[in-house]
């Protein structure tokens, strides 16, 4: 389980936008019926199908069709689901998950957060509200992850969040050399 | 046959629960406590393969391979002049 710090406390859970099930639920939703289809109309142009030894056979090679294409989902949204970043008060936890047993988990400390930039690539992602959050650290290093749904806010609490600490720290010394 | 198909099956099923098993362990290891639309998704497709699972025994033990077998030996027998 991903564990947080005592005193830290998640302030938002990032995933990519529904756009990006359309194409593979589309495709699944295909898989799923075309098979059925061609079997309740294979008769027609098959007649070998209708004898008593093919049917059970056919039968059983789409149950097996179906737990793989159930399976596929499966994984599919499971790469969905643990693709996340999750924003707390004091970090960013970025997990890629790019296959079922391909992943990469960072961590940025929100004080070395430098830039937030985020980009609308498309008219499809401006009237759909995503797009792509992009994070640079003090180390050069760059986080960028797609298809944010709402990343106009995602952006202003990574701001805020990566601003505060900074800010009470810079006032210190301040007050000190006025002190002087 | 039956001995072809039964392997076949023992192996499908033996990947397919491993993937499976696989994904429950993702889902469990790394998602926080909160996120419990991941257990929710695991009880679903569990039902769902469970009820293909039957379907499939079902389908494997209705299968008539005694039929099989004399077209089996005549496929065999013509293939034999050309070996």
């Amino acid at each position: 389980m991903i564990k947080l710090f005592p005193n830290e406390t998640v302030v938002l859970v990032i995933r990519r936008h529904w756009i990006v099930f359309v194409l593979p639920g589309l495709t699944f939703v295909l898989m799923l019926i075309a098979p059925a289809v061609l079997l309740s109309s294979a008769p027609s142009y098959l007649p070998e199908t209708t004898h008593a030894a093919v049917g059970p056979l056919l039968k059983f090679f789409y149950a097996l069709y179906l737990m793989a294409v159930l399976l596929g989902m499966l994984i599919f949204w499971v790469k969905y689901y643990l693709d996340a970043w999750i924003l707390t008060d004091q970090r960013i936890i970025t997990i890629d998950q790019h296959g079922l047993f391909d992943r990469r988990i960072s961590e940025i400390a929100m004080e070395r957060v430098q830039n937030v930039t985020i980009e609308i690539p498309s008219l499809l992602a401006t009237f759909l509200g995503y797009g792509t959050i992009r994070v640079e650290t003090a180390s050069e290093s760059q986080f960028t992850t797609d298809q944010v749904p709402d990343c106009y806010h995602a952006k202003d609490l990574i701001l805020k969040y990566s601003r505060s600490p900074r800010e009470a720290i810079a006032h210190e010394p301040d007050t000190n050399i006025l002190r002087g | 046959m039956f001995w072809v198909l039964l392997s076949l099956f023992i192996l499908f099923l033996a990947v397919d629960a491993f993937l499976s098993l696989a994904v429950l362990f993702h889902l469990y290891q790394y998602t926080m406590a909160e996120w419990t639309a991941g257990r929710a998704v695991a009880i679903v497709y569990a039902a769902i393969a469970i009820g293909f699972l039957a379907l499939a025994v079902a389908s494997f033990s209705a299968i008539p391979f005694g039929e099989y077998e004399p077209i089996w030996r005549d496929a065999i027998r013509d293939l034999g002049p050309g070996l």
